[in-house]
C-alpha cells in the first residue's frame, strides 16, 4: 500500500494522479501550490504505478496488502 | 435535449474498458471504419490500468508455422470442451498479423536467430506463448499510442454506470459519470463493444480492481454464461508471485504436511507441472484428507538461480521483489504456506464468433466476453487480442449498417436522477463492511472451490441479506459510489456464479462438485445462459456446437452402445 509522498521532494508535476487506477491520489492546491493527497489509501491496489512514473521517486509503497479472508 | 442533462458524446463507435480487449477493439474500429468516430472510454487512463496493465503479457500466438487446427483443438480440449470453437479458430487466426502490428508500433518480442523465442504454457500441449519486454504496461502505452496515431478519440476517468437503450432494446450507448467531478456523461453510439473484464471479488493486489461490465449487459437483456468457472491458482497471502511455473521447472515442488510432494500421486504425468486448476483441484482434496498446511518449498530452488526471482521485466513486480525482503522482511526461499486461491469469475457475454451479443448493437470482447473457460497463461492476452480484433471490426460493421441511435431524455434523465441520489445523500459509510461480508461468504474454499448443494444453498440465503445491504447503501462521494456500483456487482456475480455452479450437476475444471465429482460428459457439454428474469436470474443450458473439434468420446457407454451409435 502506498505509504509515503515526501512533499519536500515533490515537483507537484501531477503525474502520479491519472497513472493511478484505483483513485487514490489526487492533486489539489495547499498552501499556494498543487500538492498529491492521498485519499480512501485503505484501496490501493499495490501496483506501484505512482512510485514508477513519478520522475523524482519520491513516493513509496510497501509491498504487502491487507490479507483477504483465507480458503480455509 | 440530451445535451442539457449532461457532457453529450456523439461517436460511431464506443469501446467501453481499455484492457488488451478494448485497445484492440479500438484500434480495429477505426481500421475498418477509418471515415467514422471511435471512442475509447475508460474509468481510468488509457495505457495505464485493467488487468492488462499489470500482467506479464505472455500471449498465445500461432504463427504461419504452427498447425492451426492443432492449435485449436489443444485450447478446446484443455477447456474440456466448453470453448466457443469458431471463436477460437478466428482469434487464433489474427494472431501472427497482430503480432506483427504490435512490432510496428515498436513492440519488441525477443528473438533468436531471427525467429521469435516463444515458450510452451501450462496445460497446453502444443500451443505456444511469448512476451514483449516491458510487458503489460509497455504493450498498453504502445497500443495507447497507436490509437492516438489513428485518430481514436480517449475518453479518460468516465465510470460507466449503465448502458442506453432505444425502444427496440437495441443499446445505443452508454451513460457514466466523471471519476472526479461526478459530472453526467451520455455517450450516443451506434455500436457499443464492452471490454470491462470480467468481475472478481477484489483477490488482492491488482486483482482488487474489477469491471462492471457483465451486469451492464444483462441488466440491458443481453445473454451471460460460465458464471460456474473461476480462475483458481495457487498462491499465498504473504506475497504476490506469478513465477511457480518457472519455480517448479527450477526444483520447486509443492508438498504437504508430512512432507510428501502430493502431486505426483494426483497428477502422475504433470505432477508439480499441472496446470493451476489442477493444482488447485489437488490442495483442495488434501485440506480435506487432514493434511494441511501445505507449502511451495522453494528452498530446492539452487542459490545461483535466486537472482532471477527477485527481478521482473514487469515494472511493479520488479518493485515489489526488491522491496519484499527489505521493507517485509520475507524470505521467499523458504517454505511458503500456500492455498487455493479464487482469483475471479469466468461469467463473461456470451456472443457469437463475431463477438456480437445477443442485443442488437451490443458486442463484447476481452474477458468480459466468455469464449471458453480456462484461459491458461498466454490466452487470456490471447483471447483479448483475439477478440478485440473481431469485435471492433463487426463494431465497424455494424455502425455502418445500423441507423442513427436514439436516446430518450426521459430515460437519461431518470438515469441521472437515480445517479446522483445514490452518492449525494451525504452518507458517511464507505461500501467496505459490504465487500468484506462477500469476501467471508465467497472465499472459503467450501463455497467457491469445492462446492455443494447444501452448502451453495446456504451461501445464496446469505446473499440475500448482503444484496439488501447493498441496496440500500449510499456513498459519500464518487470514489464511494464507483466502489459502492462495483460491488453490487460483485453480489450480483456472486448469485450467478452459486445458481449456475448449482445447476451444472458435475465436476469439470474449476468447477469442482463435492456431490458431483465426475465429469460428465453426456449429460453437460452444454453452456449454462443466464437472463436477466423479473426478480432472479433466468437459467438455461445449450449445447455446445463442436464444429471443428468433435466431443470426446461418450464415457460410461458400453462398447457395443458406443458401436450402435455410430
Ligand atoms: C498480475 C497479473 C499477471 C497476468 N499475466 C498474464 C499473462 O502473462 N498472460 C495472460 O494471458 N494473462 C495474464 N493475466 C490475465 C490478463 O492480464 C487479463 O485476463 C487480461 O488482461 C484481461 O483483459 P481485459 O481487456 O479483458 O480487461 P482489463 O485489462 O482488466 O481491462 C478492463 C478495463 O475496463 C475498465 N472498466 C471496467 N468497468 C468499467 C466501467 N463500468 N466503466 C468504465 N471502465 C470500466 C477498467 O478500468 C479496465 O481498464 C495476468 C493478470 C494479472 C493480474
Ligand atoms: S500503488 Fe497503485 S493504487 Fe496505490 S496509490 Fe500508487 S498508483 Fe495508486
Ligand atoms: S509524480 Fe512525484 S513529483 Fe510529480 S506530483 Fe506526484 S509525487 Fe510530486
Amino acid at each position: 500500500m502506498i505509504v509515503d509522498i515526501d512533499l519536500e521532494k515533490c515537483t507537484s508535476c501531477g503525474d502520479c494522479d491519472p497513472v493511478c487506477p484505483a483513485d487514490i491520489i489526487h492533486m489539489e492546491e495547499q498552501g499556494g501550490r498543487l500538492v498529491p493527497v492521498l485519499k480512501h489509501v485503505e484501496h490501493c491496489v499495490t501496483c506501484f504505478n505512482c512510485e514508477i512514473f513519478c520522475p523524482v521517486q519520491c513516493i513509496d509503497v510497501h509491498p504487502i496488502v491487507r490479507r483477504r479472508p483465507l480458503p480455509w | 435535449m440530451l445535451d442539457t442533462i449532461g457532457r453529450l458524446i456523439d461517436t460511431d463507435v464506443l469501446v467501453v474498458g481499455a484492457g488488451a480487449g478494448g485497445l484492440w477493439a479500438a484500434l480495429s474500429a477505426k481500421r475498418h471504419l477509418p471515415e467514422g468516430r471511435v471512442t475509447l472510454l475508460d474509468a481510468h487512463m488509457v495505457g495505464r490500468t485493467g488487468h492488462t496493465a499489470f500482467s506479464n503479457a505472455w500471449m498465445v500466438v500461432v504463427t504461419p508455422d504452427d498447425d492451426l487446427d492443432a492449435c485449436v483443438r489443444d485450447i478446446v480440449e484443455g477447456n474440456e470442451w466448453i470453448a466457443e470453437q469458431e471463436l477460437i479458430r478466428e482469434v487464433l487466426s489474427v494472431s501472427h498479423f497482430q503480432l506483427l502490428e504490435m512490432e510496428r508500433m515498436g513492440l519488441v518480442f525477443p528473438k533468436e536467430d531471427g525467429r521469435f523465442i516463444r515458450r510452451p504454457t501450462r496445460g497446453l500441449k502444443v500451443t505456444k506463448v511469448l512476451k514483449p519486454d516491458g510487458g503489460g504496461l509497455e504493450y498498453c502505452w504502445r497500443l495507447r499510442k497507436a490509437l492516438e496515431a489513428e485518430g481514436v478519440d480517449l475518453l479518460e476517468r468516465v465510470f460507466v454506470t449503465d448502458l442506453a437503450r432505444d425502444d427496440g432494446g437495441r443499446v445505443t450507448g452508454a451513460f457514466g459519470i466523471d471519476g472526479r467531478t461526478g459530472e453526467f456523461v451520455i455517450v450516443r453510439a451506434r455500436a457499443t463493444v464492452l471490454a470491462t473484464n470480467s468481475v472478481t471479488f477484489r483477490a488482492g493486489f491488482v486483482r482488487d480492481l474489477t469491471g462492471t461490465g457483465t451486469h451492464l449487459a444483462y441488466d440491458a437483456g443481453a445473454v451471460l454464461t460460465n458464471a460456474e468457472f473461476g480462475y483458481l491458482r495457487p498462491g499465498t497471502p504473504k506475497f504476490y508471485f506469478e513465477g511457480i511455473t518457472f519455480a517448479i521447472q527450477d526444483g520447486a515442488r509443492f508438498i504437504n504436511a508430512q512432507g510428501e510432494p502430493f502431486m505426483e500421486h494426483y497428477e502422475p504425468g504433470w505432477a508439480d507441472r499441472a496446470d493451476v486448476q489442477l493444482l488447485s483441484k489437488a490442495m483442495v482434496q488434501e485440506k480435506k484428507e487432514g493434511r494441511t498446511p501445505l507449502y511451495l518449498d522453494m528452498s530446492l530452488i539452487p542459490e545461483e538461480e535466486r537472482g532471477q526471482y527477485l527481478q521482473s521485466s514487469v515494472a511493479w513486480m520488479d518493485y515489489f521483489f526488491r522491496k519484499l525482503g527489505d521493507r517485509a522482511r520475507i524470505d521467499m526461499f523458504g517454505r511458503t504456506e500456500y492455498y487455493p486461491l479464487f482469483q475471479m469469475t469466468k461469467l463473461g457475454i456470451k456472443t457469437d464468433a463475431a463477438c456480437r451479443s445477443s442485443v442488437p448493437g451490443l458486442l463484447a470482447a476481452g474477458l468480459a466476453q466468455a469464449s471458453c473457460a480456462s484461459h491458461f497463461a498466454g490466452f487470456h492476452i490471447g483471447a483479448c487480442n483475439g477478440t478485440g480484433w473481431i469485435a471492433g471490426k463487426s463494431a465497424a460493421d455494424d455502425a455502418r449498417r445500423l441507423e442513427g441511435p436514439r436516446v430518450s431524455e426521459g430515460r437519461a434523465r431518470s438515469v441521472k436522477t437515480e445517479v446522483s441520489a445514490e452518492w449525494r445523500d451525504g452518507h458517511e459509510k464507505s461500501d467496505d463492511d459490504l465487500l468484506r461480508a462477500l469476501q467471508a461468504l465467497i472465499f472459503p474454499y467450501q463455497v467457491s472451490i469445492l462446492k455443494h448443494e447444501t452448502r451453495m444453498r446456504q451461501a445464496l440465503e446469505e446473499l440475500d441479506a448482503i444484496a439488501e445491504r447493498g441496496a440500500r447503501s449510499r456513498a459519500a462521494h464518487v470514489h464511494g459510489f464507483v466502489r459502492l456500483r462495483e460491488t453490487r456487482c460483485m453480489v450480483e456475480t456472486a448469485r450467478l456464479m452459486l445458481e449456475a455452479s448449482l445447476l451444472r450437476r458435475e465436476s469439470r475444471m474449476s468447477h469442482l462438485r463435492e456431490d458431483f465429482p465426475d465429469r460428465d460428459d453426456e449429460t453437460w457439454l452444454k453452456w449454462i445462459l443466464i437472463e436477466k428474469g423479473r426478480d432472479r436470474p433466468r437459467l438455461r443450458t445449450e449445447p455446445i456446437a463442436t464444429p471443428l473439434v468433435p466431443p470426446p468420446t461418450p464415457r460410461g457407454l458400453s462398447r457395443k452402445d458406443r458401436l450402435n451409435a455410430r
